[in-house]
């Protein structure tokens, strides 16, 4: 696949490349700019400063500008055309002077204007919703000012007159051009009108009073209009009034009507009232005597129903009694409960104070058993650290003295092994003497019985003949004694002394020179040890030697500093006697430094106790903070504080700083 | 050639940054040390240079134990007598009495030998031997206080003669020697206590003064029921009692002789109500509140002439007055600010100094007797407190809360407070209740009936 991409890369490549190279060679044909349209020229003449200078003052209509206003270079006379300029436009030159005067004469007939046509206009009404438009426009038509008369001036239309070339003489001063249209005089001003400032006057107090006219018709017509305003407003009032009264009389006549209605209505009612008062008469007449029969009846039944309340009544108020009766009893009952309910209660209660007050006396007399027991507790934790103590210097006792006899023990051994090596090295002595001793006596025999030989050999050689000593022949050339030294094991006695010697120090045994020649077990003990001995560390010094160096008047053991957990204890022992709260309150406040002495136990020495300072207070609160810290420090040292005896030295003497601080009296 | 056998010491490899060029430096030191220290001379061969020093913040509170074995002598008395002397010692709170039961040692005799060991293995600390002898009338009581830890006696033995009748007198004052010479504290049990017994509904209450013992006994009553009678204070010497009295109809101040139990009046002013009365320590000058026109000040009067005048003059209510020990200076209440504060000012003029600054309303002001701090009455929202600050205002510390607590008055060393407790409900009741300025041992005195507004005696000679 990347072959494959490869070549398609080479040949894009290859085909770009070859396109850029086949451009840069025959791309200029096809890229070359196209030539464009020709450029099409115009023939244009050139003027010179000084006619320009004078069209310009034409045209302003001011006089002649002098030579030295035209600030236009003379431009270069045109050249002659030439054949290379065929091509080129020719330039245009001025047009001759009979070619100015072809031109068409300007019409001067007309000496102004024709403003006939030019009259102002009526002015046109316009609606307008203003007060007095039109005669405003008026006004403003007529307060429009007179158009003065045109002035003269050239002719509108006629042609400028063409610019004649002025004649050269160059003997003359050169003479500004001078536009034809240049005006040898200015026209004057139109003279204002002399009774303009009049008539505009004659003007304003016309359109015033106009206006005032205006107004003041506006005004009567708005006067005009409210009267007439007014007029209707009274005359619908009075069409009201009118109106009104019209109704009322409707109403009085009503009223009327009503009345008498009413009256006729009256007296109807009250026929009808007497009618009816008669009928009820009667009726109650009837009524009366039917009462009176229904009363009859109803006293029957009254009497009747009487009974039977009454005999009702008795019923319920038997029935009454007779729950009274059970109301009372079942109250004389539920007083009875309750009584016996009090009593019950009173006995509870009284069983409850009996139990409570056996309660408290169990409980006083077990917080008593239990203050006993804390008591003997503390009694027997107290000797329990008392025999703990005692066990503990029992054993460190112990330990010394079994240190001490592993002292002995390995001194003697020390001793034992002195003296056995002294012991064999006097062997070895001896044995090297006797060796020595030994080897002499071979040395005298052998030398013996060589002079035995040799006076034999001379006796014999005396008898062959005599000579002198032939040593070499024996081969001796040292002269000396000579002994022939054997090596290996199994030394004879002709051994050397010093050989001798040695095997017996090899040997080890120290014996005499005889087993030292034949006993070969190797170097002594000691020489093969190659660890080092462990032997014991020296023993610390017992409180034994404590107080014996102490009665003699010896230092004190320092040992290591005191340990935080060895001060602490101090501290927390101390601190757990000291009551706080005997303290005075000026005591309270105050700190006392008391210094004591402990005895090799840590029991503190009563006869130190003393106040080592104070500060906060008078002498007499710090006498009273010193006896309560006292009594702390007895009491909780009575059997000894725990401290380590190897650093007596740094505890016998102590000094406490008793500062109450956090107590509530401060 | 190749050496054999000489390899190069290299440090132990490190971790991170490696600063094995450091490790000179520091092994330099330590050979320093090293050095030194074995030039040093070793073995313990060295005296103590310095004491072992250390320092003591906290402790234990815990009542002393004591001993007090029966006394000897008149039994019946002595035995009075030695219950009065526990009673008085045990109720401070500040000591326990070891029940006889547990006693070891039976001494025979007032002068037999202390076995201390005896009274150590009971962990008593200190022990009371005693013994009262009685002749007609009279009465003698002599003791001796012993330190039994440290196995001494513990200061002189004092002998006390009194009336049969006054027995109760010397056994406070055994109980005083002791108390003081254990505690370091000014006595108080020889005093008495002055106050008002309540009886009758609240709409209703009949009041009367009474004087006590401060223990509660020896109850005698300096008025009558017909009137209502209001604070009692005592005279620095203790015979004389002013009150606030309604027999006029108006509360008006009346002095009354102990001794004598008959009184008279202070202030007779009819447009002015007289009230709160407080003696100065020299007796000569009473300092109380007076009402007149709706307004009150403090006003101070010669005892002896009756003449009076005013100590402030302000729109504010002043009341409650009270003299500082040397006399120089009152506390008082006032609400000059807007709520009820204590106020400190000089008798000689000047503008009073406000001490009470915290949240609540202060009144009843007291001056300890030790002239150190000052109890009083704060109420906070429906919470009765009392209280005890310094002169300055500093240190304020509340004693006791409850429902209604009113009205401090000091022991005579200063060391207990006495006040008012009133407690709640319709059928409430004001009781006399004491408390230690540490707050502790708070109870109840020892009365059968209502009362209130106590003033606490001097220490009777």
């Amino acid at each position: 696949m990347d072959d494959r991409e490869g070549r398609i890369g080479y040949w894009i490549s290859g085909i770009a490349h070859g396109s850029l190279i086949l451009w840069a060679i025959l791309g200029g044909a096809l890229f070359r700019p196209q030539p464009g349209p020709p450029v099409r020229t115009t023939q244009v003449s050139t003027i010179s400063g000084a006619e320009f200078e004078a069209l310009a003052a034409a045209s302003r209509g001011a006089g002649p500008v002098g030579a030295e206003a035209t600030a236009v270079a003379s431009l270069p006379e045109p050249t002659t055309a030439t054949d290379e300029d065929a091509g080129r436009p020719a330039d245009a030159a001025p047009p001759a002077t009979e070619d100015v005067a072809a031109l068409s004469q300007p019409d001067v007939t007309d000496a102004s204007p024709d403003l006939s046509d030019f009259a102002p206009a009526a002015p046109v009404d316009v609606a307008t919703d203003l007060p007095g438009a039109a005669s405003n426009q008026n006004q403003a038509a007529e307060d429009a000012p007179a158009v003065p008369a045109p002035a003269e001036g050239p002719v509108a239309g006629a042609q400028p007159p063409q610019p004649v070339a002025p004649s050269t003489d160059l003997a003359a001063a050169p003479v500004a051009p001078r536009s034809v249209l240049a005006l040898d005089r200015s026209a004057r001003p139109q003279d204002r009108p002399a009774d303009l400032v009049e008539n505009r006057s004659r003007r304003l107090a016309e359109a015033a009073a106009a206006e005032a006219a205006r107004q003041a018709a506006a005004q009567e017509a708005a006067l005009q209009a409210q009267a007439a305003e007014a007029a209707r407003a009274e005359a619908a009032r009075a069409e009201a009034a009118r109106q009104a009264a019209v109704a009322e009389q409707q109403r009085a006549a009503e009223a009327e009507a009503e009345r008498r209605a009413a009256d006729a209505a009256e007296r109807a009612a009250a026929e009808q009232r007497a009618a009816a008062e008669a009928r009820a008469a009667e009726e109650q007449a009837a009524a009366e005597r039917q009462a009176a029969e229904a009363a009859e009846r109803a006293a029957s039944e009254e009497r009747r129903a009487a009974a039977a309340r009454e005999a009702e009544a008795q019923r319920q108020a038997e029935a009454r009694d007779a729950e009274e009766r059970r109301q009372a009893e079942a109250q004389a009952e539920e007083e009875r409960r309750a009584a016996s309910a009090r009593e019950a209660e009173a006995r509870e209660a009284e069983a409850r104070q009996t139990a409570a007050r056996e309660a408290e006396a169990r409980e006083a007399e077990a917080r008593e058993a239990a203050a006993r027991a804390e008591e003997e507790r503390l009694a027997a934790e107290r000797a329990a650290e008392e025999e703990r103590r005692a066990a503990e210097a029992r054993q460190a006792a112990a330990r010394e003295a079994e240190e001490r006899a592993a002292e002995e023990r390995r001194q003697a051994e020390a001793r034992e092994a002195e003296a056995r090596e002294a012991e064999e090295r006097r062997a070895a002595e001896a044995a090297r003497e006797e060796a020595e001793r030994e080897a002499a006596r071979r040395a005298e025999a052998e030398a013996a019985d060589r002079r035995a030989l040799e006076e034999a050999l001379r006796e014999a050689q005396g008898q062959a003949g005599a000579g002198g000593t032939d040593t070499a022949s024996t081969g001796d050339a040292l002269g000396g004694e000579r002994q022939m030294i054997e090596g290996g094991s199994g030394a004879s006695a002709g051994l050397d002394p010093l050989a001798a010697a040695l095997a017996g120090a090899m040997a080890g045994t120290g014996a005499g020179a005889g087993e030292a020649e034949n006993n070969f077990s190797g170097p002594p003990a000691d020489m093969m040890r190659l660890t080092p001995g462990t032997d014991p560390l020296p023993v610390p010094v017992p409180n034994d030697a404590l107080t014996d160096a102490l009665a003699q008047g010896g230092a004190l053991p320092m040992g290591e500093p005191l340990s935080l957990a060895e001060r602490e204890g101090l501290r927390f022992a101390i601190q757990n006697c000291w009551n706080i709260g005997a303290l005075s309150v000026e005591a309270s406040r105050m700190v006392v430094s008391v210094g004591f002495s402990l005895s090799p136990d840590g029991v503190p020495d009563q006869n130190s106790l003393r106040i080592a300072g104070y500060r906060g207070g008078t002498e007499a609160g710090a006498q009273q903070a010193f006896e309560v810290a006292r009594r702390a420090i007895l009491m909780c040292g009575r059997a000894g504080f725990d401290m380590p005896a190897s650093k007596y030295g740094r505890w016998r003497d102590v000094v406490v700083d008793f500062r109450p601080d956090g107590v509530e009296l401060q | 050639m190749k050496i054999r056998g000489l390899r190069a010491f290299r440090f132990p490899p490190t971790r991170g940054n490696d600063n094995a060029m450091f490790r000179p430096l520091i092994l330099a030191p330590a050979l320093l040390l090293a050095a030194s220290a074995a030039f040093l001379p070793a073995g313990p061969v060295q005296a103590q240079e310095a004491p072992l020093r250390i320092e003591i913040t906290d402790g234990v509170i815990e009542p002393m134990a004591i001993a007090i074995p029966p006394f000897h002598g008149d039994a019946e008395i002595a035995a009075r007598v030695r219950q009065v002397v526990a009673d008085d010692l045990t109720g401070t709170g500040l000591f326990r009495e070891i029940p006889a039961e547990a006693h070891l040692a039976r001494p025979a005799s007032f002068t037999e030998a202390v076995s201390y060991e005896d009274w150590q293995a009971v962990n008593a600390q200190g022990l009371v031997s005693a013994e009262v002898t009685r002749s007609g009338e009279n009465i003698s009581v002599r003791f001796r206080l012993f330190d039994v830890v440290s196995g001494q006696p513990q200061g002189d033995g004092m002998q006390f003669d009194a009336r049969a009748g006054d027995w109760r007198r010397a056994a406070h004052k055994i109980a005083d020697q002791i108390y003081a010479r254990l505690t370091g504290e000014k006595p108080y049990f020889d005093s008495r206590v002055a106050f008002v017994q309540e009886t009758g509904p609240k709409n209703a209450r009949i009041k009367r003064i009474g004087v006590m013992d401060y223990d509660g006994a020896n109850i005698l009553w300096m008025t009558d029921s017909s009137s209502l009678v209001l604070a009692p204070k005592f005279s620095p010497d203790g015979r004389r009692l002013a009150y606030t009295s309604y027999d006029s109809g108006f509360p008006q101040i009346r002095v009354m002789d102990v001794s004598s139990v008959t009184s008279r009046p202070l202030t007779q002013d009819a447009g002015a109500m007289a009230f709160s009365p407080a003696f100065s320590p020299d007796g000569r000058w009473i300092a109380y509140s007076r009402e007149q026109g709706g307004n009150t000040d403090i006003w101070l009067m010669e005892a002896g002439t009756g003449a009076q005048r005013a100590l402030t003059n302000a729109p504010s209510i002043e009341t409650s007055p009270g003299f500082s020990p040397d006399g120089r200076r009152i506390v008082f209440e006032s609400d000059r600010s807007g709520t009820p504060q204590l106020y400190i000012m000089g008798l000689d003029g000047g503008e009073p100094t406000r001490i009470s600054f915290g949240d609540g309303r202060y009144g009843a002001p007291a001056w300890s007797p030790k002239g150190d701090m000052i109890a009083f009455t704060k109420q906070i929202g429906d919470r009765f407190h009392i209280g005890i600050m310094r002169t300055d205002g500093s240190g304020e510390k509340m004693l006791t809360e409850s429902f209604l607590d009113e009205g401090p008055t000091w022991a005579p060393n200063g060391r207990v407070v006495m006040f008012t407790r009133v407690t709640p409900g319709g059928t409430g009741q004001p009781r006399l209740h004491s408390v230690d300025v540490t707050g502790r041992n708070m109870r109840p005195m020892n009365l059968d009936f209502a009362a209130s507004d106590p003033s606490w005696g001097p220490l009777m000679p």
